[in-house]
């Protein structure tokens, strides 16, 4: 990380104003969209223009933006909208802002209660997430509330030959803030587990190069000179014998295609905790 | 002489005419193709962000939202490719959730459209999309299709997608048995079709075991879950035994043997079994249920006519402990057929080769040192030092 | 004298266009099944059944003679594949080098000291088989040099599964192409016997850990010519020909059959080429013998890609030896021509191969030098000469257009307007130079037969990464 950025890394001092909506939204019942944008201001420091294009877009919705020029950190709250609205929201503004050429160097969205229990905690998580170097920093970053408190950001290295599947693992796992690494087959996730050791793993079987069985089989000889991370199988095979092989070899979770996300979160979840 | 000139000089003209209308065609096909998937590409980057929007919130109760940008229809035609390529590996709720998606964004009437009007591998297209899209409403319009349609490998995606598209379990017996009555017979491919349906299929597939139809028994069999097997199942399975049709009495004894032990007494019934395949399978199940019982049987079985009953059964018998190891080299020194005892030796020996390959002071090594005294006590260890 | 020369010209005439006649009548059924093969390839959720327990094993035969270059690379992709429940045999064939201790050292095998081996076929037997639980799908069997079919035989004898799958040592599987081929024979199982995969040049392609990572097309001009060949006679050719249940050949380099069927026909035939179309051909007699419901499938989205000889010397010596197994077959099989109880193999396909493939050299260039002939007597009819070349080429090279059809409708693996190019101009290259050697080949191969000549002739393996950096 940069050194500038580091700066950045305990939330920027809240405005007084801000504080004020946050105190307001904690006390009551509703809920609130929050959308931290980090990007370049054009001459326009109250962005009027964005304001006028959000009320033309929802006319029945309450926004309310934030500048701070020092960090270059918009934030905009939504009243009384769910973390999906606000993201689907996000999208419509990330598209206006390049329009106008004002690139956004990065979008995180938010709602609390949905996201955190307190609207500060959730600033921090996003403005955290949105200046350390992202893996795709282009997209929109969605930050999903959990209740456990993580020493560091679990590592999870994910091997999957299937674009589809890597696409929907990294897109919903990164919400939680866990640390997506990728290998398209066995030889590179061995490499992978090297250099990054993940916290858990999750692998299909079927892998070209180097099958999932070979893989599990290295990893779990590697636990006398590293701690073991803990190994889920995802995979397509759904015979019989791949469930007792995978679980013989010490696997700690084993799912078939096609899954259940929400499921997945869930199991992955525990073994993280755990 | 003449004619003939004539008549090559016309069949070169219409040979150059066919060639360079086949160069034109081909030319035009590659370049469309190319200007169509650079623009999918492009569209697919422009829609990147709300691709993830859905994938983020793909469990939420609400409903996703569609994109507020205008949609032409190539936008249309990228993102129904990218969600579908999402409904494909996900299932639940989740969806469900993608198939109120679809039906915002007009696709499954769009789809259905084309299901009706265009022919050949576009109409096929548009059946699986309709089923990778899960909609209901296209079940009629299939069935019709599934009557038209000629060529096998379009009758099995239109049958999938007939299973994916309905709800109704009664549509499922219908499209089984059309499919069963005019296509070659494929119980397995069926099952497979059946297996993509999000209904229970279970009654169904008891009807269908007891119905006497062989096809459409060997249909429900290959689609039977293979545990959890209730007793009227098994006993409707007993009576398969019976069939006339050989398959249909081995895919009966393969669900038989697959879930609890059968009693001693049933053993020896389906033992004395005339088809190989039977013997086979059972001998193969004893390995699985490893009950010290079935010890004498499986020496016994050493003696069976079939190679396959014999190398199953020596399989099994070394994974029934020391005893079946002892046993196993019991058959292996007192057999006077070569084949039989050959059979015996290399199982043993591959049994000893993974004892050692597991490793010492592990857990069971004791039993292991067992198996190698029982062995060094029947053979002659001196001449062969091949272990 | 003249009157004879002319009229042989004429028959000469007559004759090439009627067998590319039949030729395009078989492109045409090509191009008609065209859209049941792209609906199968495109819709059938291929990735879902490669994980099904309700997909029939298949035991893979690898013969191997002298591969310790690539057999490596060729295993470990076999044993990467996307299917449920298979083995990989390998069968070393007496190999002088040093393919059997690279096996043995990569993949830790054992010897297994006890062998039980049945003899379904016959075969010389196995001096060692050898296998490691830890890769519980590969077993190897070591055995004195006996040849292909020998060996293929030698690996049915240890098969435990109901299918086979014969692969050369030097292709290498797409991932999908044994799931392809078992969607075609689980849509009709009763009667499927035997299926064909497709067989592509992969010289010129950027390949990396045993796959074919970047489709490329080949920059020496024989592996391109090749390319072509094999687009004319895979897609253009057995396309319509499996249509009609009248395919000759399924590759050696890849197919899939019925275990049982096989054993029924006695195994493979050793000790001479052209095994590949032997078997075939004892395939459909026995199935119609015995009257039995059946057929002889190709899937051309199974695909295998291999290496193609890329000098004269190699190249040669293989067309010479198809030659030679194909006049081998033919007069073996002599009995079924015009033998209306074979049906289409007897009725259309032998014929076909019999007057197209075998004879076709020979009326070719008599036919040509009669017209010279001709023409040396009258020179005012000198053109005929040139005429009868012009059909030649002109109906050549619209069966030629009619392959690279079918690979533009179905298949674009090549996706590069330039390589539309490529294929296009080396298509038509061909004709002066490439076609008339692969006659000379074939009557070479021939006069092998005749004169009992019984080997392999050369082959040189070059290791795959070799290949790549060359090109």
């Amino acid at each position: 990380m940069e050194k500038k950025d580091r700066r950045y890394m305990r939330p920027p001092g809240i405005p007084e104003k801000l504080a004020y909506f946050i105190r307001y939204y904690e006390a009551s019942d509703l809920s609130c969209g929050m959308i931290a944008i980090r990007c370049r201001h054009s001459g326009d420091l109250e962005w009027k223009e964005l304001q006028q294009f959000l009320a033309t877009k929802e006319p029945k919705q309450a926004a309310e933006l934030f500048y701070e020029q020092s960090s270059g950190r918009l934030v905009i709250l939504l009243d009384d909208v769910s973390l999906a609205q606000t993201h689907y929201t996000a999208l419509a503004i990330k598209e206006y802002l390049q329009s106008n050429e004002q690139l956004a160097e990065g979008i995180c969205v938010a709602s609390y209660p949905e996201s955190g229990d307190s609207m500060e905690a959730i600033l921090w998580e996003m403005t955290e997430r949105l200046y350390q170097t992202a893996a795709m920093p282009s997209a929109i970053q969605v930050v999903k509330g959990h209740d456990h408190k993580w020493e560091r950001r679990p590592r999870l290295l994910l091997v999957e030959n299937d674009p589809v599947i890597q696409q929907i693992l990294s897109v919903r796992l990164a919400r939680h803030g866990y640390e997506i690494h990728l290998a398209e087959n066995g030889m590179e996730g061995k490499e992978k587990v090297e250099q990054v050791q993940p916290d858990l793993v999750i692998t299909e079987l079927t892998l070209p190069v180097m099958n999932g069985y070979q893989l599990i089989d290295w990893l779990q000889q590697q636990h006398e000179t590293t701690e073991r991370c803990k190994i889920m199988v995802l995979t397509d095979r759904r015979l019989e014998e791949d469930m007792s092989q995978c679980f013989r070899r010490g696997v700690a979770d084993f799912l078939t295609k096609p899954f259940s996300p929400v499921e997945l979160d869930w199991r992955i979840r525990r073994l993280l905790v755990s | 002489m003449f004619q003939h000139l004539q008549a090559a000089y016309l069949f070169l003209i219409v040979s150059s005419a066919l060639i360079v209308a086949g160069i034109i065609v081909l030319l035009c096909l590659k370049y469309r193709h190319l200007y169509v998937t650079r623009e999918k590409q492009r569209l697919a980057a422009k829609h990147q962000d709300y691709i993830a929007y859905v994938l983020s919130h793909l469990d939420e109760k609400q409903p996703l939202e569609v994109p507020a940008v205008p949609l032409g229809k190539r936008d249309l035609q990228v993102l129904e490719e990218k969600l579908i390529e999402i409904a494909e590996r996900v299932k639940g709720k989740h969806r469900e959730q993608l198939t109120a998606l679809f039906e915002k964004l007009g696709l499954p009437e769009l789809e259905l459209g084309r299901l009706k009007q265009l022919p050949g591998p576009m109409r096929t297209d548009a059946a699986y999309k309709l089923g990778a899209m899960g909609y209901e409403k296209a079940t009629p319009a299939l069935f019709s299709i599934l009557e038209a349609e000629s060529d096998e490998a379009g009758r099995y995606i239109i049958a999938r997608a007939i299973a994916r598209c309905t709800r109704s379990v009664s549509d499922l017996r219908v499209m089984v048995e059309k499919m069963v009555e005019s296509s070659p017979d494929s119980p397995r491919l069926l099952a497979e079709v059946l297996g993509d349906s999000p209904l229970d299929v279970l009654p169904l597939l008891r009807e269908w075991i007891n119905s006497g139809d062989s096809r459409l028994a060997l249909v429900a069999m290959a689609g039977l879950p293979a545990a959890n097997l209730d007793d009227p199942l098994v006993d409707s399975l007993w009576k398969l035994l019976e069939a006339e049709e050989k398959e249909v009495r081995i895919q009966a004894v393969r669900l038989i043997v697959s879930g609890e032990r059968v009693s001693a007494d049933q053993i020896n019934v389906l033992m004395a079994s005339p088809d190989w395949e039977v013997r086979a399978i059972v001998a193969k199940a004893m390995g699985a249920w490893r009950e010290a019982d079935d010890i004498p049987v499986l020496q016994q079985a050493m003696d069976d006519q079939s190679w396959w009953v014999k190398y199953h059964a020596a399989r099994s018998l070394v994974k029934m402990g020391a005893e079946g190891f002892q046993a196993l080299c019991e058959v292996a020194s007192r057999t006077p057929h070569k084949e039989t005892a050959d059979l015996a030796m290399q199982q043993l020996q591959e049994a000893l080769h993974e004892d050692r390959t597991a490793g010492q002071g592990m857990p069971g090594s004791n039993e292991r040192d067992h198996k190698l005294t029982i062995y060094h006590s029947y053979f002659n260890r001196q001449k062969e030092r091949a272990i | 004298m003249r009157e004879l020369l002319l009229g042989y010209g004429l028959f000469a005439m007559y004759y090439v266009i009627v067998v590319n006649s039949i030729y395009l009548v078989i492109n045409i059924f090509s191009h008609l099944n065209i859209s049941t093969i792209i609906k199968r390839a495109r819709f059938s959720r291929f990735q879902s059944l490669a994980g099904s327990k309700r997909v029939p094993p298949v035991s893979i035969l690898v013969p191997a003679y002298n591969e310790e270059l690539t057999i490596i690379e060729n295993v470990r992709s076999l044993l990467a594949l996307q299917y449920p429940e298979y083995e990989v045999i390998v069968i070393n064939d007496g190999s002088k080098d040093d393919t059997l201790n690279v096996l043995i050292r990569e993949f830790g095998l054992k010897r297994q000291s006890h062998v039980s081996v049945r003899s379904v076929v016959p075969s010389s037997a196995p001096s060692g088989i050898y296998h490691n639980p830890q890769y519980p799908q590969l077993y190897v069997i070591d055995k004195e040099n006996g040849g292909k079919a020998d060996s293929l035989n030698a690996g049915i004898n240890l098969s435990h599964y109901p299918l086979i799958a014969s692969i050369d040592a030097d292709s290498l599987l797409e991932r999908d192409a044994l799931i392809r081929l078992a969607q075609v024979y689980m849509e009709n199982p009763e009667e499927t016997v035997a299926i064909g995969g497709n067989v592509r040049i992969a010289n010129g392609c950027r390949i990396e850990d045993g796959m074919v990572k970047e489709v490329r097309l080949p920059d020496k001009i024989l592996p391109m010519f090749q390319t072509i060949e094999y687009m004319k006679a895979f897609l253009g050719g057995r396309i319509g020909w499996s249509s009609i249940n009248g395919l000759i050949i399924v590759s050696g380099a890849f197919g899939l059959f019925r275990k049982d069927c096989v054993i029924a026909v006695g195994g493979y035939r050793e000790g001479y080429p052209g095994e590949d179309m032997n078997i075939i051909i004892k395939l459909h007699k026995y199935m119609l013998e015995n009257k039995k419901k059946y057929r002889i499938a190709f899937c051309p989205d199974a695909v295998c890609w291999t290496q193609a000889p890329d000098s004269l010397h190699i190249l040669a010596s293989q067309r010479k030896r198809w030659g030679r197994g194909n006049l081998k077959n033919m007069i073996e099989y002599r009995h079924m021509l015009f033998n209306p109880k074979y049906k289409i193999m007897g009725l259309l396909t032998m014929p076909y191969n019999v007057l197209f493939e075998t004879l076709n050299p020979y009326f070719k260039l008599t036919g040509f030098l009669a017209l010279v002939g001709y023409s040396l007597y009258d020179m005012t009819h000198a053109h005929i000469v040139l005429i009868f070349l012009a059909i030649n080429l002109l109906y050549g090279y619209l069966l030629t257009i009619s392959g690279i059809l079918l690979e533009e409708f179905a298949f674009r693996r090549y996706t590069k307007p330039s390589d539309l190019m490529k294929l296009l101009g080396y298509g038509f290259l061909m004709f002066f130079g490439y076609y008339q050697l692969g006659a000379i080949w074939r009557v070479l191969g021939h006069i092998d037969f005749l004169r009992n000549n019984n080997t392999w002739g050369v082959m040189t393996r070059q290791s795959w990464q070799v290949e790549t950096r060359q090109s």
